[in-house]
C-alpha cells in the first residue's frame, strides 16, 4: 500500500484521548496559507468598498452614515483579525492518521477533537474541491458512515494526489466490500 | 425511474391488477384531496360564487363531481398494474401521466402493511415498499388480499435471504417459525400512555381544517354567556374579571381537552397493540381506524431506549423504543415512521424483559454506572445559568424594582436544581458486549447499544478538561449519536479501545 509505515498497533497500547503520540501526518501547510490569504483578501475587499463609499467625490454622506461606515470598518477589522488568528493557530493543529483499520482525525485549538472512523463502517467516500482549493491544488476528503451527514469525517487541505491515493486505498480496502 | 426497465421484468412478465375494491382507495384519496381543496373553494363560493352559479344547479354540480371521481377512480384502478417477478417488483400506474416504477428486491428495505378503515370489511391491505433511496421513492399498492400481501413480503424476504446467503452465511433457518406474542397493550395501558405522553398532535393533525370553526365557536359562546354573567355580577366587576376568569376557565377546559385528545390519539394509534416475534423479526400491529403493521429485523436494531419521564415514573411506566438506521430519512412523522419501534407505556419489568429479548443478556437496569464528573455541573452553572440569571435579573429589576429579586431567585434555584439533578443522573457503563447510558432529570432513561454497532467514535476535550483528565465521548450509531460529557479519561480510553477492537478486529455487521 501507499503507507507501509502505518500499522494498527499503537491504538491498543496507548490511550486514545492522548492520541497525540500516534504517528500522524499534518495536512498541507497550503491549507493554512490559503485560509489566511482568503481572510486577508476578503477583509481588504470590504475595506476598499467602505473607503470608496466614504471618499467618493460625487455626493456628500449624511453624518450618521459616515459614523456607521466607521463602525462597519471596525467590525471588519475585528472579525478579520479573529478569523486570521484562529486559522493561524488552529490550522496547524489538524492532523490525520490513515491506519490499516481506520482513519483518525485530530483537530481543535481550545476544544481538541479526535474522530476515529473504522474502515468497516464507511458507506462511501468522496473528494471535494472548491474553486479556491483547486487553485491551491488542495482537496477535502469526505468519509461518510451511516447515522447522518452530521457525522461525516472531513479531512481538509490534503494535496490533491494524496487525497486521491487515500480515497483509492479506502476503496480498495477489503472491509468496504464486506456488507 | 424508468432507467432500468429490463432488470426486473422477465420476458414473460404477467401484469396483474389490484382487487376491484381498490377503487375505494382511489376514491378516498380523491375525496381527501377535494376536502382540502374545498376549504378554499367554499368561502370563495359563499363570498362571490353564488352569484355566478345558480343554487338550483348545485346538486347537479355535486353529482357531476361525484361521477367524475368515480370514473377517474375506476380508470386509475384499470391502469394500475403490477408484476412480481424473480428479480423484483414493477408497477405501472397513472391514467394520463403514466409512471413506471421498477424495484429490484435488493432496493426494497422494508415491507409494510396498512389496513385503512375502508378495507376493514373485506380484509384487504395496502402494501408499502420502502426503498433505501434518499429520494422519496416508495411504492405502494392498495387493495390486495392479506394472503397476497404476505406472499409479497415472503418473496421479498426470500430474495433478501438468497442474496445474503451468497455473500455471507448468516441466519440459516430462522424464518419459518411461528409468531410468538411478546407484548399486548390494553385500553387501560393506552389511557395511561395518553396521559403521560402528549399524543395531541395525532388528533390535532386531523382537526387542522376545522380550527377556524372551533375558535369561532368558543368566542360565540363567550359572547353569548356575557349578558348572563353581567346580570349576576354587575357590569363593573364583570368588565374587570371577565377576561381573567374566562381565560383561566378556557385554560382549564383546554387542558382537559388536551388530555382527552391525547388519550384519544393514543388509543387511535395503538389500539389492539400487539408486538410479536417471528424468527429474527419483530412485528408491531396496532391502530383503531387504520391498522398498521411494521416489522423490524432484530439485527437492524441499533439502540434500545427505555424512556421514563417524571409522569411515567410516578405511574411506574416506561416507553421503550427500538431504533434502526435513520440515514437518508427526512420524514419525521411518527405515525408513518418505520425506523422506530415503540412499545408504549410498559411496566419496568416488561421493558427490561423486552430489551433483553432484543439485546440478550443486557444489564441496563442492573449495572453500576460511572457518574460523569461534577465539573459538568459547574460548567453548566458558569456558562449558562449565571449569565441567564444575570439577564433575567436585569430585566425583572427594570420592570418590578426591588421585588424583581424574587422571580430572579426563583429562576436561579429552579435552574440550579434541575441541572444538579441532571448531572446526578448522567452516567455511563459497559460490559462485554454493550454500552449503557443513564440520563434524565426527574425521570430516568436507560439507553443500551452493542459495542459492535458503533459507526464512528469521537472524543472531545477542552484544554481544561484535558488537564483534569476528562473527555466528552460521542458514539455515532446508524440511529444517531450518543453523547456522554465529562467522562473520566481513565474510564473512556479503555472503553474506546474495546469498541474499536470489537468493530475493527471482529468485523461484525451492523444491519
Amino acid at each position: 500500500m501507499e503507507h507501509p509505515s502505518v500499522t494498527n498497533n499503537p491504538l491498543y497500547s496507548q490511550e486514545l484521548p492522548c492520541l497525540g503520540e500516534l504517528p500522524s501526518e499534518a495536512i498541507s501547510p497550503g491549507y493554512r496559507k490559503l485560509n489566511l490569504m482568503v481572510t486577508v483578501v476578503i477583509s481588504l475587499l470590504v475595506f476598499t468598498v467602505l473607503l470608496i463609499v466614504a471618499y467618493q467625490p460625487w455626493f456628500t454622506l449624511p453624518v450618521k452614515l459616515e459614523f456607521s461606515l466607521g463602525v462597519a470598518g471596525a467590525i471588519t477589522a475585528l472579525l478579520g483579525g479573529l478569523i486570521f488568528t484562529y486559522h493561524y493557530f488552529a490550522d496547524r493543529l489538524i492532523y490525520y492518521t490513515l491506519r490499516e483499520q481506520d482513519i483518525v482525525l485530530f483537530k481543535g485549538l481550545i476544544f481538541k477533537k479526535v474522530i476515529c472512523q473504522p474502515m468497516l463502517r464507511i458507506q462511501h467516500i468522496d473528494i471535494q474541491r472548491g474553486p479556491l482549493e483547486r487553485l491551491a491544488g488542495l482537496a477535502t476528503l469526505k468519509v461518510y458512515s451511516a447515522g447522518g451527514s452530521d457525522h461525516t469525517l472531513a479531512i481538509p487541505g490534503l494535496p490533491e494526489e494524496t487525497a486521491e491515493k487515500m480515497r483509492q486505498f479506502v476503496l480498495n480496502h477489503s472491509d468496504l466490500t464486506r456488507d | 425511474m424508468t432507467s432500468s426497465t429490463e432488470s426486473v421484468q422477465t420476458t414473460s412478465a404477467e401484469w396483474q391488477r389490484l382487487s376491484p375494491w381498490s377503487v375505494l382507495h382511489f376514491l378516498f384519496l380523491q375525496l381527501r384531496q377535494s376536502v382540502s381543496f374545498a376549504i378554499y373553494i367554499i368561502p370563495a363560493y359563499v363570498v362571490g360564487g353564488h352569484k355566478l352559479i345558480d343554487s338550483e344547479y348545485f346538486p347537479l354540480l355535486l353529482l357531476a363531481m361525484g361521477a367524475g371521481w368515480a370514473i377517474s377512480s375506476v380508470l386509475k384502478y384499470y391502469f394500475f398494474q403490477f408484476t412480481v417477478t424473480d428479480k423484483g417488483i414493477a408497477i405501472r400506474s397513472g391514467v394520463l401521466d403514466r409512471t413506471f416504477t421498477d424495484l429490484p428486491y435488493e432496493r426494497i428495505q422494508n415491507v409494510k402493511f396498512d389496513q385503512p378503515f375502508y378495507f376493514r370489511f373485506n380484509d384487504l391491505r395496502i402494501v408499502t415498499l420502502d426503498t433505501a433511496g434518499s429520494a422519496k421513492q416508495e411504492a405502494l399498492f392498495a387493495g390486495v388480499t392479506s394472503a397476497y400481501a404476505r406472499f409479497v413480503k415472503e418473496t421479498v424476504m426470500r430474495a433478501h435471504r438468497q442474496q445474503s446467503a451468497t455473500t455471507t452465511e448468516e441466519s440459516p433457518a430462522s424464518s419459518t417459525s411461528d409468531e410468538q406474542l411478546l407484548n399486548e397493550r390494553s385500553i387501560r395501558d393506552l389511557i395511561l400512555h395518553g396521559i403521560t405522553n402528549n399524543r395531541v398532535w395525532i388528533v390535532l393533525g386531523t382537526l387542522a381544517p376545522f380550527y377556524e370553526q372551533i375558535s369561532g365557536f368558543i368566542f360565540r359562546q363567550m359572547n353569548a354567556l356575557r349578558p348572563q354573567a353581567e346580570a349576576w355580577l354587575g357590569e363593573q366587576v364583570v368588565a374587570l374579571w371577565y377576561v381573567g376568569v374566562m381565560s383561566v376557565l378556557i385554560a382549564i377546559v383546554l387542558l382537559i381537552l388536551m388530555a382527552l385528545f391525547s388519550i384519544g390519539g393514543s388509543v387511535l394509534m395503538f389500539y389492539g397493540y400487539r408486538l410479536t416475534r417471528q424468527g429474527d423479526k419483530y412485528i408491531r400491529r396496532s391502530g383503531l381506524l387504520n391498522r398498521q403493521e411494521v416489522s423490524m429485523k432484530r439485527s437492524r436494531v441499533q439502540i434500545a431506549r427505555q424512556q421514563q419521564d417524571w409522569l411515567d415514573r410516578l405511574l411506574g411506566r416506561v416507553n421503550l423504543y427500538f431504533e434502526q438506521n435513520i440515514t437518508g430519512r427526512t420524514n419525521p412523522n411518527e405515525l408513518k415512521a418505520t425506523h422506530k419501534l415503540l412499545v408504549p407505556s410498559v411496566t419496568v419489568a416488561e421493558s427490561d424483559e423486552l430489551t433483553s429479548n432484543v439485546f440478550s443478556a443486557q444489564q441496563a437496569r442492573h449495572v453500576n454506572f460511572e457518574p460523569i464528573h461534577k465539573r459538568y455541573f459547574w460548567r453548566q452553572l458558569i456558562l449558562w445559568i449565571l449569565p441567564l440569571t444575570a439577564l433575567a435579573g436585569f430585566v425583572s429589576f427594570k420592570v418590578l424594582g426591588p421585588t424583581g429579586a424574587l422571580p430572579t431567585l426563583l429562576i436561579l434555584s429552579a435552574m440550579v436544581t434541575l441541572t444538579y439533578l441532571h448531572w446526578q443522573r448522567w452516567g455511563i457503563a459497559s460490559d462485554a458486549s454493550y454500552i449503557y447510558v443513564r440520563k434524565g432529570i426527574i425521570g430516568i432513561d436507560y439507553w443500551c447499544f452493542p459495542l459492535a454497532k458503533v459507526q464512528q467514535v469521537e472524543v472531545r476535550q477542552s484544554l481544561f478538561m484535558r488537564r483534569r483528565r476528562l473527555s466528552t465521548l460521542g458514539f455515532v450509531l446508524a440511529s444517531g449519536r450518543v453523547k456522554v460529557p465529562f467522562v473520566a479519561t481513565d474510564f473512556a480510553s479503555p472503553l474506546i479501545e474495546r469498541v474499536l477492537y470489537e468493530v475493527e478486529v471482529k468485523k461484525p455487521a451492523w444491519m
